[in-house]
C-alpha cells in the first residue's frame, strides 16, 4: 500500500466518524465561494468605511468621519427615505399584482401547471438591462405611449411625466421583479391543505371570510418572502434609477455608486453602503415581526 | 433507491471528489491565470474616438489593430484605472492630467519618438505643466474644441440670433434642457455664466452663488448624461431644446440636418485633449506609434470633417480645403487662436465639486 493511499484511507475513516466534518466537506465548495466572494469583500468594506480619502491618497488611520457625514448630512437621509419609499411602493404594487396570479395558478389551473409557471417567468428570459431599456422605449418622449396617444389625437404634445421621475422607476422595478413575487406566493398557496378550506366552508364561512381567515394567513409566509425578496434588492438598485430616474428618481445606491466611481471616495461609499445595509436589515426584521403579529391577530 | 451509508464506496468516493474539487477551486482562484504580455497596445479613450481613421499608421506598421477600451468621461476613466485597469495609452484632456499624474498613473512620453510632433504649433507643444524631465512630456495634444450650449433654433427661435447660455436657466424651457454629467463642463459653464472664475478656489460666498445657480439649472433639467447617443437623440427628437455639448455632438446633429446652433459667447471654454501613457505600459514602443498614428494628417482631417474638432496638428489643418475648415466652424488662423490660449484648466478641489453636483441633482428632484 502506498503512503498516499494510506492517507486517503485515514481521511475516509475520519470522515466516517465525524458527521459534522462530513457536512462541512459537503458544503465546502459553496462555503469557499461565500467566504471568498462575500465575507472577505464585506470585511474589506467595513475596513474602508473607517478610513478616509484625500485627493488621490487613501489615509488608513481609523476615523468615524465617514459615519458622521452619513449621520449628519440631509442628502443621505432624503435619498434613503426616497429609496425606501420607492421600494416600498414597488413591493406593495408587485405583491398586490402577483397575488391574484399566484392564486389563479394554485387553485384554478388544473392542467399544465408547469406550463403556466414557465409562462409567468417569461419576462426573465430577457436580460434585466433590456427590460429597463424597453420601459425607456415605452415611456419615452417619442415612445410607444406618447406616439400612440398622439396618433389617436388624445394629446397634442408628448407627455413629459412618463419618464425620468420616481413614477417611471416604480413601474420599471415592479415589472422587472414580478416573477420574484409570484413564485414564493404560489408555493405557499399550493401547500395549503384543501381540507381546511372545505372545513371553513362547512362551518359557514363565505368565500371572502374564508379567504381572509384561512387562505391569506396560511399564505403569509410566501407574501413575506416575496416582499423581502423584492424590497431588499430594489432599495439598492442603481441601474434602473440611472436609466429611467432622471434627477427626481435618484436613489441611495446611485450616490453610493458615485462614491466608488466619479467622486472617488471609497471610504465614504463604504460607510454609506454599510449604513444602508444595516437600515434595510432593521426594516426587514421589523416587517417580519409585524407580519407575524398581524397574522396572529387574524387567526 | 438504494440507501447510501457512510461506509459505502460511492459515498466516500463522492466526498473525496468534492474535497479535491474544492481544493482545486481554491488553488485556481488564488493563483489565477497569468495574463500574457498584451500583443497590441490598448487605447483607453472617449467612446466616439476609437475610429479606424486614427489607427491607420499603427496598422501599417504592425499589421494589427490596437485594442481599445472606452469611457464616457474622465471621472469614470479615472475610477476604472484606480480600480486596477491598465491600458497603455489614455486620452484625457489637459485639465485632468495633473490628477492622473499625482495618482501615479502616468509615465512621460518621449516626443522624439513621434514623427508628427513638430507639426504641432509651439503653443501646444509647451502647454503649461505638461513638461517632464529630459525633454519628455506628460501629455501629447490631439485636438481642441469647445464646451458650449447647442440650441434647436426651430424650437427656441428667440435664441437663434444670440450668443448666450441663458436658455439653460430660462423658465420657459423648464424640463426641456440637458447637461453633461462631468463637473469640468457643467460646473464651469454654471460658474462662468454668473461671472465667477471656475479655475480659482471658490470663496464661501461664491460657492453659495454657484451652488444656487447649479440648483436652478438642475431644476430646469430634463436629463444629465455623459452618453453622446442619448444626448444627440434627445435633441434630435425635440425632447430637449438645448443641451450642454461638445463640438462633435453639434457636428453630428448638423450632419443629421437638424436646425441647431452652437453658442459661441465671449469666454467660451476651449479644451485641449490628447494622450498620456500608463506608468505600467509594457508596450512603450507600440504606445508611441499609437499616439503618432492619432496625430498624423489623415487622422487630423478626420477630426475636422467628422467631428468638428480642431486638430493639434495645425500643419495638417492648413493643408485642408478652406471650405471644409469653414464648415467645421473652426477659426481661420488656428495658430493665433491657440497662442491666445484660454484653455480649460484643472478645477481646484474637484472632488468636492463632484460631491456638490451629485447632491444638487439628488436634492432638486421631486
Amino acid at each position: 500500500m502506498t503512503p498516499s493511499a494510506g492517507l486517503l484511507d485515514r481521511l475516509h475513516l475520519l470522515l466516517a466518524r465525524h458527521e459534522a466534518l462530513r457536512g462541512y466537506t459537503l458544503i465546502s465548495p459553496t462555503l469557499f465561494v461565500v467566504l471568498a466572494a462575500m465575507a472577505v469583500p464585506l470585511m474589506l468594506m467595513v475596513a474602508y468605511s473607517f478610513w478616509s480619502q484625500s485627493y488621490v491618497t487613501l489615509d488608513t488611520t481609523l476615523t468615524l468621519k465617514n459615519y458622521a457625514d452619513v449621520a449628519t448630512r440631509d442628502i443621505y437621509h432624503t435619498l434613503f427615505l426616497r429609496s425606501v419609499m420607492i421600494s416600498g411602493l414597488v413591493t406593495l404594487i408587485t405583491v398586490l399584482l402577483a397575488y391574484p396570479m399566484a392564486y389563479f395558478v394554485a387553485f384554478d389551473v388544473k392542467k399544465h401547471k408547469l406550463l403556466w409557471l414557465i409562462l409567468l417567468t417569461l419576462p426573465f428570459w430577457t436580460s434585466y438591462l433590456l427590460r429597463v431599456f424597453s420601459w425607456k422605449v415605452i415611456l419615452g418622449y417619442n415612445g410607444v405611449i406618447n406616439s400612440g396617444l398622439m396618433s389617436l389625437g388624445v394629446i397634442a404634445e408628448p407627455l413629459q411625466f412618463l419618464l425620468y421621475n420616481p413614477f417611471s422607476v416604480i413601474v420599471t422595478l415592479a415589472h422587472a421583479w414580478a416573477a420574484f413575487a409570484i413564485l414564493p406566493i404560489y408555493v405557499s398557496l399550493e401547500k395549503i391543505d384543501r381540507t381546511l378550506l372545505e372545513a371553513a366552508t362547512d362551518l359557514g364561512d363565505g368565500p371572502v371570510r374564508r379567504f381572509f381567515r384561512v387562505t391569506l394567513p396560511l399564505s403569509m409566509p410566501g407574501v413575506i418572502a416575496a416582499s423581502l425578496l423584492i424590497f431588499i434588492p430594489t432599495v439598492g438598485d442603481y441601474v434602473t434609477p440611472t436609466l429611467v430616474g432622471g434627477t427626481g428618481g435618484v436613489m441611495i445606491a446611485n450616490i453610493i455608486q458615485a462614491q466608488f466611481g466619479k467622486a472617488n471616495n471609497w471610504p465614504l461609499g463604504s460607510a454609506l453602503a454599510i449604513s444602508t445595509m444595516l437600515a434595510v436589515t432593521a426594516i426587514a426584521c421589523l416587517t417580519i415581526w409585524l407580519a407575524k403579529r398581524g397574522t396572529g391577530a387574524i387567526r | 433507491m438504494s440507501k447510501i451509508t457512510s461506509d459505502h464506496p460511492a459515498r466516500t468516493g463522492l466526498l473525496s471528489a468534492t474535497m479535491i474539487a474544492a481544493a482545486a477551486g481554491a488553488f485556481l482562484t488564488l493563483a489565477g491565470p497569468r495574463p500574457a504580455a498584451a500583443a497590441e497596445a490598448t487605447l483607453f479613450t472617449w467612446e466616439n474616438l476609437a475610429e479606424p481613421a486614427f489607427f491607420e499608421e499603427y496598422e501599417k506598421k504592425y499589421k494589427a489593430t490596437p485594442d481599445s477600451a472606452l469611457f464616457a468621461d474622465e471621472d469614470e476613466a479615472f475610477a476604472k484605472m484606480m480600480g486596477g485597469f491598465k491600458p497603455d495609452v489614455m486620452a484625457p484632456c489637459t485639465y485632468e492630467v495633473p490628477r492622473w499624474r499625482d495618482a501615479g498613473l502616468l509615465q512621460p512620453i518621449d516626443p522624439s519618438k513621434l514623427s508628427h510632433w513638430n507639426a504641432l504649433p509651439e503653443s501646444l507643444r509647451n502647454i503649461k505643466g505638461m513638461a517632464a524631465e529630459g525633454g519628455k512630456v506628460w501629455f501629447v495634444p490631439q485636438y481642441w474644441g469647445n464646451t458650449s450650449v447647442t440650441v434647436r433654433t426651430d424650437l427656441a427661435p428667440e435664441y437663434a440670433g444670440k450668443e448666450s447660455w441663458d436658455i439653460l436657466w430660462d423658465p420657459k424651457y423648464k424640463g426641456r434642457v440637458a447637461a453633461l454629467e462631468g463637473v469640468d463642463d457643467t460646473f464651469a459653464i454654471s460658474a462662468l455664466h454668473i461671472g465667477i472664475d471656475p479655475y480659482e478656489p471658490l470663496s464661501a460666498e461664491n460657492e453659495k452663488k454657484v451652488r444656487e445657480h447649479m440648483t436652478a439649472l438642475a431644476q430646469n433639467l430634463r436629463m444629465v448624461t455623459s452618453d453622446s447617443t442619448t444626448l444627440v437623440q434627445a435633441v434630435a427628437s425635440g425632447e430637449v431644446v438645448a443641451a450642454i455639448t461638445w463640438n462633435d455632438h453639434y457636428t453630428e446633429m448638423k450632419a443629421e440636418e437638424l436646425p441647431v446652433k452652437f453658442m459661441r459667447p465671449k469666454g467660451i471654454i476651449t479644451f485641449v485633449c490628447g494622450f498620456v501613457m500608463h506608468k505600467e505600459s509594457k508596450n512603450v514602443a507600440k504606445a508611441h506609434t499609437l499616439i503618432d498614428s492619432n496625430i498624423n494628417d489623415s487622422a487630423s482631417h478626420f477630426l475636422v470633417t467628422e467631428m468638428g474638432y480642431g486638430p493639434a496638428n495645425t500643419k495638417a489643418l492648413k493643408s485642408m480645403d478652406a471650405a471644409l475648415v469653414q464648415k467645421a466652424e473652426l477659426p481661420t488662423d488656428a495658430d493665433a487662436f491657440l497662442a491666445a490660449g484660454i484653455f480649460q484648466r484643472t478645477l481646484p478641489n474637484k472632488d468636492a465639486l463632484v460631491q456638490m453636483w451629485q447632491e444638487i441633482r439628488a436634492m432638486s428632484g421631486q
